[in-house]
């Protein structure tokens, strides 16, 4: 007998874990698009986030949600910066050095962390950490909806930049065809620095969104949720941001629902699976462009 | 060069002398100061320091003082068998340590394999002294021992107040404790004619327990029987609340003793049990002394974990003083022969059943009331009356 009050609550924080899970993948799409560069650092982006709010917080007790006004800019210029001194320089090196350099950074960055805030694992207490929303016999997590109300908010914005601003449409250009972009005068390495740090923006977000429900450790941590990026975006196929919103939202599901149906231990196993089955099946994704198989 | 020789040569007998000026008696710590499991690690550190200054205070062992050499394992078994090596090095007579048992499991191996003597400062998995080693020495509890006091406290519950209660649903983490816990505790489930309706364990580290709630939700369980740690701990209790998973009784082990368990969530921690090995209104000679103590040491209120800390450097100090060298294998022999009364608890390290260099100590159930951590079980050393059954979260 399948309970369906518990498969409702199940799919419900699936998909708005999902959400979470569908801002770090994009992140990192946007970046693979503009810039053929695989970020091996995006999951530490997301732990920076994390960081930031867990400071902000111990600091000047501000609430999670508050500290986004300071660490949405902050993300965005640190990543202008990072691409404009350390990744532009790589542009006429061969695809293993920007891979070496993400990683090389993913590291300092873990590091850093490390040596200012210490190893044990950290998280932000809010006033509203076990408030629920009722609908019916369902309860819903208030914080995994404010989560998936900023993910909703955050990515509305991002397409709207991409789809209704001269800098979305450079932007694109600049994913689609390079060499074409800057014949017709686009600042191809101006967009760049743009596209990371918005892609860091986004990584930043996520981390800020998710400190409430997560503990923070410094080093650890980064490399998982770098994964959880690729499985995103692969799932999706790389450069494809609507996919990667999809891919999200499948790997949320599948962990809650193996998580809670299947043997919880290997939850992290269940996305990584899938994962798998698609590099096998339809290396392209899900929903991206089918190629030709030989 | 002919020079160098010659100064070298020179300054040698002075090196011989220097090392034997008086030095204190340096005993071995291997604890986890970071990462973690560092919340109890601390803890742990505040205990000894109490038991130190008392020690030192009265004269030192046998007229010399004692220090401690700390290593941080960092809550990694790895860090801490680099620790022993780093230890042994330095000649220590024995070393203490660690705090959780995936640590101090293989930490016991190798030092018997060394043939130093270890303490265990705050590991309780059976596997450890059970078969143990003539090297290893516990004088807390172990899982045994506190599954069958959970046990007898349900067994309690279903004489006295609700003989229905029948469902048990079991979380615990992966790692070498909350396993062996769980394992005990599913074979007394069904030794006593529980029914077990959710048995589930989680990767150290996961914070979003909401899919196994809902599991064990669907299956509507009377009692719950839950091993985390300080932070899964506290995101379980928040998660039972959001998924509105009612049970009649709850027990959850380890991370429930420490006050921060009730500071962070309120009064969702109301009616939760767990099993400690010292209270600070337990019977014993020279407890509220102690309680003062660590209290002050800690500026918190103490738990039983400074409580094993303070005992584990006593059974040190006491086996120091009576070996009759500090050479490893004498104060061996001592702790073996140790019969000691402590605020905390009488130490005797006993073989039984196939435990070796076990104290077999006597262990109480705790119950979360009005804020405060309460002896309610076993009846004898009771302070408050159980409070049963929990009222379902929407009532609270």
């Amino acid at each position: 007998m399948l309970d369906y009050v518990s498969f409702l609550q199940n799919l419900s924080n699936g998909l708005l874990i999902g959400g979470v899970y569908a801002l770090i993948g994009v992140g990192l799409t946007l970046v693979f698009g503009a810039m053929k560069i695989i970020n091996f650092a995006h999951g530490d982006f997301v732990i920076l986030g994390m960081y930031c709010a867990v400071l902000l917080n111990t600091l000047f007790g501000w609430d999670p949600y508050l500290s986004l006004l300071v660490a949405m800019p902050l993300g965005f210029l640190t990543g202008v910066i990072l691409q404009r001194v350390v990744l532009s320089r790589l542009a006429e090196a061969p695809p293993e050095s920007s891979l070496l350099v993400t990683l090389g950074l993913a590291l300092v960055i873990g590091n850093i962390l490390l040596l200012t805030f210490g190893a044990e694992p950290k998280s932000v207490h809010v006033a509203y950490a076990s408030s629920t929303l009722s609908l019916g016999e369902l309860s819903l997590s208030v914080i995994l909806l404010l989560a998936g109300l900023a993910t909703l908010v955050v990515i509305a914005g991002l397409y709207a930049i991409l789809n209704h601003t001269e800098l979305g449409r450079s932007m694109r250009a600049t994913a689609d065809n390079r060499l074409g972009a800057e014949l017709v005068g686009i600042n191809t390495r101006w967009i760049e620095a743009v596209v990371f740090g918005i892609g860091m923006a986004l990584a930043v977000t996520a981390g800020v969104v998710l400190i409430p429900l997560l503990f923070a450790t410094p080093t650890f941590s980064g490399a998982i949720f770098t994964l959880k990026a690729f499985v995103v975006t692969v799932l999706g196929g790389l450069g494809n941001i609507g996919a990667a919103i999809a891919g999200g939202l499948l790997l949320g599901i599948v962990e809650v629902m193996g998580a809670s149906y299947l043997t919880s231990e290997y939850r992290e196993a269940y996305g990584l699976l899938v994962f798998l089955l698609v590099l096998l099946l339809r290396p392209e994704g899900l929903f991206g462009k089918t190629v030709k198989r030989v | 060069m002919k020079k160098l020789l010659a100064i070298a040569a020179a300054a040698a007998p002075w090196l011989l002398v220097s090392q034997t000026v008086l030095a204190d008696i340096e005993v071995g710590v291997i604890n986890s100061l970071s990462g973690p499991f560092a919340a109890f690690g601390q803890r742990y550190q505040a205990g000894m320091t109490v038991a130190l200054e008392e020690i030192n205070n009265a004269g030192g062992v046998n007229g010399e003082r004692i220090s401690l050499l700390v290593q941080d394992d960092r809550s990694e078994a790895g860090s801490a068998l680099a620790a022993v090596e780093a230890l042994n090095r330095q000649d220590v007579p024995l070393i203490m340590g660690s705090y959780a048992s995936s640590i101090t499991g293989p930490m016991a191996q190798l030092m018997t394999r060394q043939k130093i003597p270890l303490i265990v400062l705050g590991s309780a998995d059976d596997s450890i002294t059970k078969p143990g080693s003539p090297w290893v020495f516990r004088a807390k509890h172990n899982s045994t021992i506190v599954a069958k006091t959970y046990f007898d406290y349900f067994d309690y519950l279903r004489e006295t107040q609700d003989s229905s209660l029948k469902t048990i649903a079991m979380l615990y983490g992966n790692g070498a404790w909350p396993e062996s816990l769980a394992k005990e505790g599913a074979r007394l489930a069904e030794e006593r004619g529980y029914e077990i309706v959710g048995d589930q364990s989680y990767d150290q580290g996961t914070s979003d327990f909401r899919p196994i709630l809902n599991r064990f939700r669907s299956e509507d369980p009377d009692l719950l029987y839950i091993v985390a740690y300080a932070a899964d701990g506290v995101a379980i209790a928040r998660q039972l609340r959001e998924v509105n998973l009612n049970a009649k009784a709850v027990a959850i082990d380890t991370g429930a003793a420490l006050p921060s368990f009730v500071d962070q969530i309120g009064n969702i921690s109301e009616y939760v049990a767990t099993v400690v090995s010292w209270s600070k209104d337990v019977q014993y000679e020279g407890t509220e002394d102690l309680h003062e103590r660590l209290k002050a040491k800690t500026g918190t209120e103490p738990t039983f974990y400074e409580a094993e800390g303070y005992l584990a450097l006593r059974v040190a100090a006491d086996a120091l003083e009576r070996a009759k060298s500090m050479e490893r294998s004498d104060v061996r022999d001592a702790l073996a022969e140790t019969d000691l009364e402590t605020p905390v608890t009488q130490v005797k390290f006993e073989s039984f059943d196939g435990f070796q260099g076990q104290n077999p100590i006597r262990s109480l159930v705790l119950q979360i009331q009005d804020g405060e951590h309460v002896t309610v079980f076993p009846t004898d050393l009771a302070a408050e009356e159980v409070r049963y059954p929990a009222p379902p979260w929407d009532e609270r």
